[in-house]
Parts: structure tokens; C-alpha cells; sequence
């Protein structure tokens, strides 16, 4: 308990001199708009594991990238070229993702099921296929929800999603829901007063906003009134952290730029190596436009690959040279793959049976591919792989415990990982 | 001796110093004196503030704001005196002048500030009238038959016939949930025919008493040695009222004249006004809507055709049990392009499409969580863990589906494109050869069949000519004797004014689940059936009673009291509520329009901003505040804030700032003192329908010098922009309480 005998002054009872103390040192403590918050440099660095999940919306045909059939009558117009991994050959246009292969490992037995764009999203982002008793957190919102909070003083979102609707934080509730930047290198929405506010107003607003809340909680009405002050308070923090230059990509250099691709999903691949370079422990970059019933192979070679091919493999190139590929994560991926078979229009459609996926990073031994399928691509032979096999393998990656199980607010119990799917982490991938 | 405050064995005995004989001689002397007893709550709260903060990180230096509250809070509580703090005084003087000065500058037509002084043009009065028209108490002015196209969704004539010839029911089986226990009596030939309708428009009048609800709260308070909270204040009552019946807060003026008015009825009157307005069909045909379909519902579901029904249904004041009917049994386009297709349009169709995917499933679920309060689905793939439900309870429901057909009616445009017009749903034909079973998979591997079969036991065994599973589902929803109904109905409807169900949660009512307090839900649903499923007299009862009027502030008894109601609970308010009460209380979307048809469009964007950034699919009933980063982003750099904050034009304040010029001018305001409180008072009835306390007008007092010492261009509306803003940002605006 507090006392203070030693330091009074003469004269003045203790009484006064606590209210004088009060006076001087007290109790509301300045919400100060400027960045004040100075983090020491050390905690600015990375600590923890961290995810990145490329997602490619629209079900990308696999076949045509990581699995080519040169020959089959569904080989398509590709052909495969050789990549830092030995044995395992790639589409010609990924040329960068091909030099960065030792870090990768290919998925080719994906075998999963849903073939429609809102199942298969919520599966592959979950694990789980829809189901009217619940609402699944994805794989981001439990990996923010469970590293997150080991991370000391860190201001920033957990899940960040970037030009990504950001699926995901089913029952935990809106509070684990991803941050979404839709314009990587944009400011982002919302984050500074409007132009032309003066800095001493906004720091009056911000102290009376407090003092009411702080009021308000004293009369004692229940705790959402705390909550509510928590995330303003929260929300200042970011507003006021050093961290948010990781949202920033002025401070790269033009070359840096150019290797990731000056486009939307380049711009987002080099956002998310900085974001977790900070320490977030989820990022989710989209890069839509997969669906190609028609001339898939023109979309594929002018525009779809291209830009995958600079984004991702500047990607894990960067991570690897700063020393961050050890902590991350990565995955690739998408709501399903494409049919073997070419429609009349040049296109291929839906197809869960065989198709892709890629994991890298965070202790994953990269430069094998694992499962096979058959000649023409339509198969699985070797080594079937479901979403939840997937899910298993990136939770053992990041250091989750597999049976990690939370209860929903009605009372129901939940896995991270489905029970009922015997699914286990992909034991080839860990040494 | 006389007791002195200044006692120093008095901060000891509060710092908890002293402790034997000692002690004990002090906290006599503290008995014997209040002044003692005071100074001793001083040092205790100053000791507790200051060990608190020196737990926190080193705060950053303070501001010059918060050195002058600090002051003026240590010279407050040393003086207990209730005049301004010595320093507000001298404070105020230079202050009031500077007030002053602006008001009366702002008459001046070259003030920058005004863009209209003297004389309104009318047309533009009419203008800024119409957007008013949303605020409350506005009495429909549609006649009581009106001749709507919409008389499509009257009860279609010949199916009432053919309802009359099934027999009338004899004594039907008891409703016991044991599966297969009863024997399969046919479930057509026992059930009461459909619900009839009643369209209504006249305005609702009925007040009755409530005291049986108030007598059956009160003794399980007293079982449970709960003292209540007190009474919740004027300015708290009609705020939740107005939010929990019509979706927003109350505008400044209706606060002010509540809070004013002497009338010992002017809760019942408020009651009436508000179901009677249209605010309350809009806001409930929201709830029901997102309820029904979600915000977000899949393709070619006519969200807006389903919300233009159920906003009739209730304008009608249509029998619940008939609502239900309607909405389970649905037939007909989903879109206004029926028509002229010649198929009948039918807004209510809506629900039924948007859950017929997996061989109805959520159709299913939703009908039976919705309607009975019962969590059937959980069914679906197992028997439930926790009570005697086995799978066939899900199956056996899901079988009257089967029959539901829908099919879509597309054109092609200009350009080749196929384009959808509406969905028709209907029902297939059925005859005595139908086949009535519907298979599913147990557990085991096995596959199981099931006929349609009522959760009592009741099966629909045998096929017959003109059968339709749906209109039987339907009759034993809304059968006045199927409790899992009315109860249902009645615990939800309680459950969104006093902020928990007497089952809790609402959609799990079953003996594995009891009520808090059983004999008032049972209660509460027998009258709401003796009232022919009238939900505006439910509504007014709930409303009316004790446990409404309480105030959410707890005292020792009741704090962790989540079950007895002896309190008002803190409830965060919707997207829709929260938005649109930002509006009525700033009238942001007004701010520089030109017109009422801008200013409507500028709500919609406003409001799509809004509902990305706070729409939450899933209507969980929360507790705790469950904000994001994103929404408090939004609301304290946005432009819907900017805008509600704004001093142009159309905003609250520039109105407010306005109005209160003229009344200097005319004589109407004495007084500078007096300009400046109002205007302080118009903030907080707009925002928290109630006046500002003492403190909170020393601390308006502290913002005004600050700005006025700050701010470049000495415009002291800056101040009242910031003090707005504090209020809207505040949690005891954004939670209803």
C-alpha cells in the first residue's frame, strides 16, 4: 500500500500532501496525438511465428503451375521447366518461384471435395465445410487469437488481410476478425484525423472521451463500458505506434519495388514481408481472377503467373535473405483446382479431386513435392491430402497444439483441427 | 475533543497504517463524524488513483487540459462546494465574454459562419422539413382497408377452404418430445386449421396492467435476497424505449419535453406513440429480416421484397401466428417481375429461398431455432448430447420440405446476357402414390428413413391428393396449443427489452436448459396467445413493467445478477440502431445537401460505409462491447463523423448554434450565461438524452478556454464540436443502458 512518511514536507499534513501528489502526477494520463510512444528497438524486431497465406480466389488451375502434364491430352500449352529443387519441375512462367524452390514444398494430392467458390473458401480457409450449427474461425483468426497475445507491446492488428475480404473469425466474434487494407501502399482508412484538425483538439477529444468513459464505468452498469474504453484506447495506440510504417512502402527502394511487381498483389507480397518483418502474426494477400472457364491459358500467361510469379517468389526470396523465413510460414492456395480437361472454350472449370497447394518456411523442409497423381492429372495416387491434413501441418508449423479445443458461445465444442478427419500434420514436411 | 479532519491518524487509518486499540479509537471518531468520514474517502480514493497510475507506463507529459482538471478535481473535493472550481470561475468570465462575442458576431451577415441569416426562404423550409418527417410520432395516415396490390398476401381464399375440410382435432396427443412413444396419429387430421389474419392500421391504443409480470419478478428477487436497482431516470427511460422499440435514439427536443413533462402518464403515452409510428415497422422489419436471411443472402434473394412484407405485416399488426404461417408456407415470385409473368409476387417467398440448398437443411434449422426456440440441428448428424432429441426430430421436420420446389425465371438482355427476373417457389403436386420418406445417415453408417413427423411424434404416414407438407408444418408451428411457439415468441420478445431471455440462450429453450423464472415465461406466453398473438400489446406490457424502468447501474445485492432482471443490463446496440441513432442525433447525413432525395443518398452511403465496417452476420447476443479496431477508426476519423460533428449547414450543431443566435437577437436567451448552457444541453440531450452534470459543465468550461487560448481563428464552435465529438464516441452513447 502506499505511503509516503519519509517525504513530507514540514508543516503540511499527510492528508495534504497526498492531494498535492494527486496534483501534480496524477491520474489521467494525456492522450497525446503525436507519436510519443516510443518503442525501444529491439521490441520492434520480430519475436514470434508468424503466417503468410497467399490466396487465390477463384480456384486456380494447378495444373498448369505446379503439376504439369507435358503430353496428356490435358497437358494444356505450358511446359515445365527445372527449379532449385531437384526432380521437381514447374510451370515456365514462374521462373522466380522456381529459383526459390528449396525453401518450397508442392502439395500435389489435394483431394478435397468442394468445388464450389463459397464451400470450398470456407473449407480450405477452415478446415470445415459449412455447417448451420456453427461459425469456424479460419486458420488466421485462430493463429492471430493464439500468438498473438504472446507478443509484448505490440499496437498492431494480429490478422491483417490485404486486398483480401478477409473470411474468417466465425464464433471468436468480431473482435478476431482481420484487418483489411484493400489498397496495399495506399494510407490506410481512416487512420488520421481529417486534414486540417489541430493537434491540441484532438487531444482534447480524446481526454473528455475518456473521462466520460471512465465516468461512465464507475457507475458500475456492467463491463462492456470497460471493453468499449479498451478498444479506443487500443485503437489510439495504433494510431500512435511506430509499427504503422510497416503499412507504409515509401520507405522501400524503387529496385525492391520492382522485383515484387508494381501491381496490386506485388505491392501486397512486399506489405506482408513488412508487416511481419514487425512482428503481425497473420497476413493474408489475395490475388483473384483465377476462375478461368475460358482462355485460361492467355489469362495464365499475360497476367495470373506473371504476377504470382514476381509477388510470391520475391517474396520468399526477401524472407529467406533477412533471416525471417525460419519464423514464417507460408502458404499457398486457393478454393479448389481446375478440371484436367479443357472445355471448348479454352478453359477449364471446377475441379476438387487433384489439385495443389504449396507450404514453406517456419521449419518446413522445402525442395520436395509430396503425393502424385496420375498421368493425365485426374487422380490422386499417392498420398491423399485433405484441408484438414493441411490445417494440421501449419498449426504443428507455428506451434499450436493440434487439439487445441475452444467452446462456442452456445455451448458446442470445436477443434482447431476436425477431430472426426483422423487428419495429421504431413510428417515428410518436418525433420 | 472535537473530531478534526485534519487528524493525521485519520490518513493513517485510510492508508490501513493502524491497526489494535488505535484503530480502533478512529474508526469511532470516523462513526462520530462525518467530516471525519469524508476526509478519510478522500485519501482512500487519492491513494487508490495514485497507486494505480504509478502502475502504468510513464504517462507523457501532461497537457495543459489536463493539469487545469486535475486542479480544479483536488480544489472540488477539498471545497465541497458545488460552485464553479475557483479557477473555472475566472475561467468562465473571460470566457463568457469570448462566448459572447461569437453569438453576437453571428448575426452579422458577413460572419463567415452563416450562410442564411434572417429571413428562411420557404421553399428551403420545406426542404429542411422533410427529412424531420423520420422522426417519431408521425401517426400513418394509410386507411384501415386499404386497397395495396400487395392484397396478394392475404390468405389465399381457396386454400382457407380446403382447410376447413380436414377435420377439426379431437384431443391431440400431448405434446411429449419422446420420439416414437406416441403412436403416428396423423398429424394432418389433429391439427387446428391455419391462422386467420386481420389487417389493422388503426392506431393501437391498449394499455394494460402489468402487474402480474411485476408480482412474478419480484418474488424470485425476494427468494433470492436481490434488492433491485432503483428506477432508471427520465432521460434513460426514453432513450432505451426509443431504441429498443423503434431502432435509434430520441432527437434533443423529444428528451427535453419527456424529461420535462409532468404528466403522470407520459410513459404510456410514449409507449403508444412509439409502436404506433413508422419507425417501428422499419426497425423491426430489420430485425426479423437479418434474422430470417442474414445481412448478406446469396444470390437472387430479394432482400428488399422480404423487408417491404414483414414491414406491412407489422404496419398491420398482423397476428404473429400468422406472420409465421405466411413465412413458412410461402408461394409465389420472389421479385416484383413475377407479375408480369403472371405468377403472383409474394416478398415472404424470400425466407424459404434463401435456405433450400443442401436439401433443406438451414430451412430446417431455421424454421425450428427461429420459431420454436428449439436447437434441432444439432440433430442433424447425431442425437443430441444433452437432451432426448434423436436425429429423427431433425429428419422428421425436414421432410416437409421436400415437396418445396423452386425455379428460376431468367431473360436475356440486349446483349445476349442471361439475366435473372425472380424465383418462383412453389410446392410439388402430391398423390396418394407419393413417397413421403426422406433417408438419412446415422451415426452407425446406416442409413435411416423417416416420414414427416411434428417434434411431438405426430407423422404424416400417408400420401393423399392436394397434400401439401408445408401447410401442416405451418399449422403446427402456429397451433395455439404448441407452447415451443408461444414461449418461444414471448422469451425472445422479452429477451430484446430487458436483454436476456428468461431462457437464455433464446434459441435453446428444453428441460437441459431451464428458465430463470418459468412461471413468467409461461405466463407471458399465455396472455400473448390470449391477445390473438398481438405483438404490439407484448411489446407494451414488456415495456411497462418493472423490471424495464430499472437503471443499469448495480448496487451490493444484484451486481452479479444476470438472470433475475433485477437491473437493466448494458446492451450494445446494433449497426442499424448505432447508425442510425448517429444520424437522428447529428443529422449528418444532412450536412450540405440540397434536398431531402440528397440527403437520402447520402445516408445510403453513409450507411454502406457503416454496415462494412460494423455489420456482423451472425446475430449473437453479446455481452461485452465486441468492438474492432476498424470501427473505432471509423468513428473517430471517418467522414460520417466529420460530418456529424460538422458546423455547416444541415448539421445538428449549425441548426442548434443558429437557432440560439436568433434567440439573443430576439431577447428570447438573457443572457450569454445562459446561450452557452443551452447549447452545452442540446449536445447532451441529442447524444445522451440527459443534461449535463456539474462536473461535465466545469469540464465543457475547461475545453472552451483551452480552444479559446489554442485556436488560431478563436472560433469557439471548434469547442462544442470536440465536446460533441467526445459525446458520440462515448461508450454511454454507443450502449443502450
Amino acid at each position: 500500500m502506499f505511503t509516503t512518511d519519509s517525504t513530507v514536507p514540514a508543516g503540511m499534513t499527510r492528508r495534504h500532501w497526498l492531494q498535492h501528489l494527486a496534483m501534480t502526477s496524477l491520474a489521467i494520463p494525456a492522450m497525446q496525438f503525436t507519436r510519443t510512444l516510443e518503442a525501444n528497438a529491439s521490441t520492434l524486431k520480430k519475436e514470434g511465428k508468424s503466417c503468410i497465406l497467399l490466396w487465390m480466389s477463384g480456384g486456380p488451375a494447378t495444373i498448369d503451375i505446379w503439376d504439369l502434364k507435358p503430353g496428356a491430352d490435358t497437358g494444356g500449352e505450358f511446359s515445365p521447366i527445372k527449379t532449385a529443387a531437384p526432380g521437381v519441375e514447374i510451370s515456365e512462367h514462374m521462373p522466380n518461384v522456381a529459383s526459390v524452390m528449396n525453401h518450397l514444398a508442392i502439395l500435389r494430392s489435394m483431394s478435397t471435395v468442394e468445388a464450389d467458390h463459397t464451400r470450398g473458401t470456407y473449407k480450405m480457409h477452415t478446415g470445415y465445410v459449412p455447417n448451420v450449427t456453427m461459425q469456424h474461425p479460419s486458420l488466421g483468426a485462430v493463429s492471430a487469437y493464439e500468438l498473438g497475445p504472446k507478443l509484448q507491446d505490440f499496437e498492431l492488428p494480429h490478422f491483417i488481410s490485404v486486398s483480401s475480404p478477409g473470411l474468417g473469425a466465425g464464433f471468436l466474434g468480431m473482435a478476431h476478425a482481420p484487418f483489411v487494407v484493400q489498397n496495399p501502399g495506399s494510407p490506410i482508412q481512416n487512420l488520421t484525423p481529417p486534414g486540417g484538425l489541430a493537434g491540441f483538439r484532438m487531444e482534447n477529444r480524446l481526454a473528455l472521451q475518456k473521462l466520460m468513459d471512465e465516468q461512465f464505468i464507475k457507475d458500475g452498469r456492467g463491463i462492456a463500458a470497460k471493453d468499449h474504453k479498451e478498444v479506443y484506447e487500443k485503437t489510439v495506440r495504433m494510431m500512435n505506434s511506430k509499427r504503422l510504417d510497416a503499412f507504409k512502402l515509401d520507405s522501400e527502394d524503387k529496385k525492391t519495388k520492382e522485383r515484387y511487381g508494381e501491381n496490386n498483389f506485388g505491392r501486397g507480397c512486399l506489405m506482408a514481408r513488412r508487416l511481419v518483418e514487425t512482428g503481425v502474426s497473420f497476413v493474408e494477400v489475395g490475388l483473384g481472377g483465377w476462375d478461368t472457364h475460358n482462355q485460361t491459358f492467355t489469362a495464365h500467361k499475360t497476367r495470373l503467373q506473371p504476377e504470382l510469379d514476381k509477388g510470391m517468389g520475391s517474396l520468399v526470396a526477401d524472407l529467406a535473405e533477412r533471416g525471417l523465413l525460419e519464423k514464417t510460414l507460408i502458404v499457398w492456395m486457393g478454393d479448389f483446382g481446375r478440371t484436367p480437361r479443357i472445355n471448348q472454350d479454352a478453359g477449364r472449370d471446377h475441379w476438387a479431386r487433384s489439385w495443389s497447394a504449396v507450404i514453406g518456411g517456419c521449419g518446413i523442409k522445402g525442395g520436395q513435392a509430396i503425393g502424385k497423381t496420375n498421368e493425365d492429372g485426374t487422380q490422386v495416387t499417392e498420398r491423399p491430402l485433405d484441408a484438414p491434413d493441411l490445417m494440421a501441418t501449419c498449426y504443428k508449423a507455428l506451434g499450436i497444439p493440434i487439439d487445441r479445443q475452444y467452446t462456442t458461445p452456445n455451448g458446442r465444442p470445436y477443434w482447431v483441427v476436425d477431430k472426426d478427419a483422423n487428419a495429421q500434420p504431413i510428417a515428410e514436411l518436418f525433420s | 475533543m472535537k473530531p478534526d479532519p485534519n487528524d493525521p491518524r485519520l490518513t493513517a487509518y485510510a492508508l490501513g497504517e493502524l491497526d489494535g486499540a488505535e484503530r480502533d479509537a478512529v474508526e469511532a471518531q470516523i462513526k462520530a463524524s462525518p467530516e471525519c468520514s469524508q476526509a478519510v474517502e478522500e485519501v482512500r480514493e487519492i491513494a487508490t488513483l495514485l497507486a494505480d497510475e504509478l502502475k502504468k507506463e510513464p504517462a507523457a507529459a501532461l497537457s495543459q487540459l489536463d493539469r487545469i482538471a486535475i486542479e480544479a478535481e483536488a480544489q472540488k473535493r477539498h471545497q465541497r462546494s458545488s460552485r464553479f472550481p475557483w479557477i473555472g470561475v475566472a475561467v468562465a468570465a473571460s470566457v463568457l465574454v469570448a462566448v459572447g462575442a461569437y453569438f453576437v458576431m453571428r448575426d452579422n451577415p458577413t460572419d463567415r459562419f452563416v450562410q442564411n441569416t434572417g429571413v428562411d426562404d420557404p421553399a428551403k423550409n420545406t426542404d429542411k422539413q422533410k427529412p424531420k418527417k423520420r422522426t417519431i410520432a408521425k401517426k400513418t395516415t394509410q386507411p384501415a382497408d386499404s386497397t395495396d396490390p400487395d392484397d396478394s398476401m392475404k390468405p389465399d381464399d381457396s386454400v382457407e377452404s380446403s382447410a376447413t375440410t380436414i377435420a377439426e382435432s379431437t384431443t391431440p396427443d400431448t405434446a411429449t418430445d419422446t420420439p416414437d412413444a406416441a403412436p403416428a396419429m396423423d398429424a394432418a387430421a389433429t391439427l387446428a386449421s391455419e391462422p386467420s389474419t386481420r389487417d389493422n392500421r388503426t392506431r393501437f391504443t391498449q394499455i394494460d396492467d402489468v402487474s402480474w409480470i411485476d408480482e412474478l419478478v419480484t418474488a424470485l428477487w425476494k427468494d433470492n435476497g436481490i434488492k433491485p436497482s432503483a428506477v432508471a431516470s427520465d432521460g434513460e427511460f426514453i432513450r432505451r424505449a426509443y431504441l429498443d422499440i423503434v431502432g435509434h435514439v430520441p432527437p434533443a427536443a423529444k428528451a427535453a419535453a419527456y424529461i420535462a413533462s409532468r404528466d403522470k402518464n407520459k410513459k404510456s403515452k410514449l409507449i403508444l406513440d412509439l409502436v404506433n409510428s413508422e419507425d417501428y415497422t422499419k426497425h423491426w422489419a430489420g430485425i426479423w429480416s437479418n434474422l430470417l436471411i442474414g445481412r448478406q443472402p446469396g444470390r437472387n434473394i430479394d432482400g428488399r421484397a422480404l423487408q417491404k412484407y414483414l414491414r406491412d405485416s407489422f404496419a398491420d399488426n398482423k397476428p404473429w401466428n400468422r406472420l409465421v404461417y405466411e413465412l413458412v408456407t410461402a408461394k409465389g415470385g420472389s421479385t416484383t417481375k413475377s407479375v408480369e409473368a403472371g405468377v403472383a409476387f409474394n416478398g415472404a417467398t424470400n425466407f424459404m429461398l434463401a435456405h433450400m440448398n443442401d436439401g433443406n437443411v438451414p430451412a430446417t434449422a431455421f424454421t425450428t431455432r427461429l420459431f420454436l426456440g428449439v436447437q434441432v440441428q444439432c440433430t442433424q448428424c447425431h442425437d443430441h448430447p444433452f437432451n432426448d432429441r434423436t436425429q429423427e426430430a431433425f429428419w422428421g421436420i425436414n421432410a416437409f420440405f421436400q415437396k418445396m420446389q423452386r425455379q428460376e425465371h431468367n431473360d436475356t438482355d440486349d446483349t445476349g446476357r442471361r439475366r435473372f427476373l425472380f424465383s418462383e417457389l412453389r410446392d410439388a403436386d402430391v398423390d396418394e402414390s407419393s413417397d413421403l420418406f426422406v433417408r438419412f445417415d446415422k451415426r452407425t453408417g446406416l442409413v435411416a428413413v423417416t416420414p414427416p413427423r411434428l417434434l411431438d411424434g405426430r407423422r404424416v404416414e400417408k400420401a393423399s391428393d392436394e397434400l401439401n407438407l408445408r401447410e401442416i408444418l405451418g399449422r403446427y408451428i402456429t397451433d395455439t396449443k404448441n407452447d415451443l411457439f408461444t414461449q418461444a415468441i414471448a422469451n425472445r420478445m422479452w429477451g430484446h427489452f430487458v436483454g436476456r431471455g428468461i431462457v437464455h440462450p433464446l434459441d435453446d429453450m428444453g428441460e437441459h436448459n431451464p428458465a430463470s423464472n418459468p412461471e413468467l415465461v409461461t405466463k407471458l406466453a399465455e396472455n400473448f396467445r390470449e391477445s390473438n398473438y398481438d405483438l404490439k400489446r407484448l411489446i407494451t406490457w414488456i415495456a411497462m413493467s418493472l423490471p424495464y424502468s430499472l437503471s443499469s447501474e448495480t448496487n451490493s445485492t444484484n451486481k452479479d445478477d444476470d438472470q433475475y432482471f433485477s437491473h437493466y443490463p448494458l446492451k450494445q446496440m446494433s449497426p442499424d440502431q448505432f447508425f442510425d441513432s448517429l444520424i437522428v442525433a447529428s443529422q449528418a447525413n444532412e450536412v450540405g445537401s440540397k434536398g431531402w432525395e440528397a440527403a437520402e443518398k447520402m445516408k445510403k452511403d453513409l450507411q454502406d460505409q457503416f454496415t462494412t465496417v460494423f455489420g456482423n452476420d451472425e446475430n449473437m447476443e453479446a455481452d461485452t462491447f465486441t468492438g474492432t479496431i476498424p470501427q473505432a477508426l471509423l468513428m473517430m476519423n471517418g467522414s460520417i463523423m466529420a460530418k456529424a460533428v460538422s458546423k455547416e449547414k444541415g448539421s445538428f450543431l449549425h441548426e442548434r448554434v443558429d437557432e440560439i443566435s436568433q434567440q439573443i437577437a430576439t431577447k428570447k436567451v438573457k443572457s450569454l450565461d445562459q446561450a452557452y448552457a443551452a447549447l452545452l444541453n442540446d449536445l447532451y440531450l441529442a447524444a445522451v438524452s440527459r443534461y449535463p452534470n456539474q462536473k461535465e459543465k466545469s469540464l465543457a468550461l475547461l475545453v472552451l478556454n483551452d480552444t479559446a487560448a489554442k485556436s488560431k481563428d478563436r472560433n469557439l464552435i471548434d469547442a462544442y464540436q470536440d465536446i460533441f465529438w467526445a459525446l458520440l464516441n462515448s461508450s454511454e452513447f454507443v450502449l443502450n443502458h
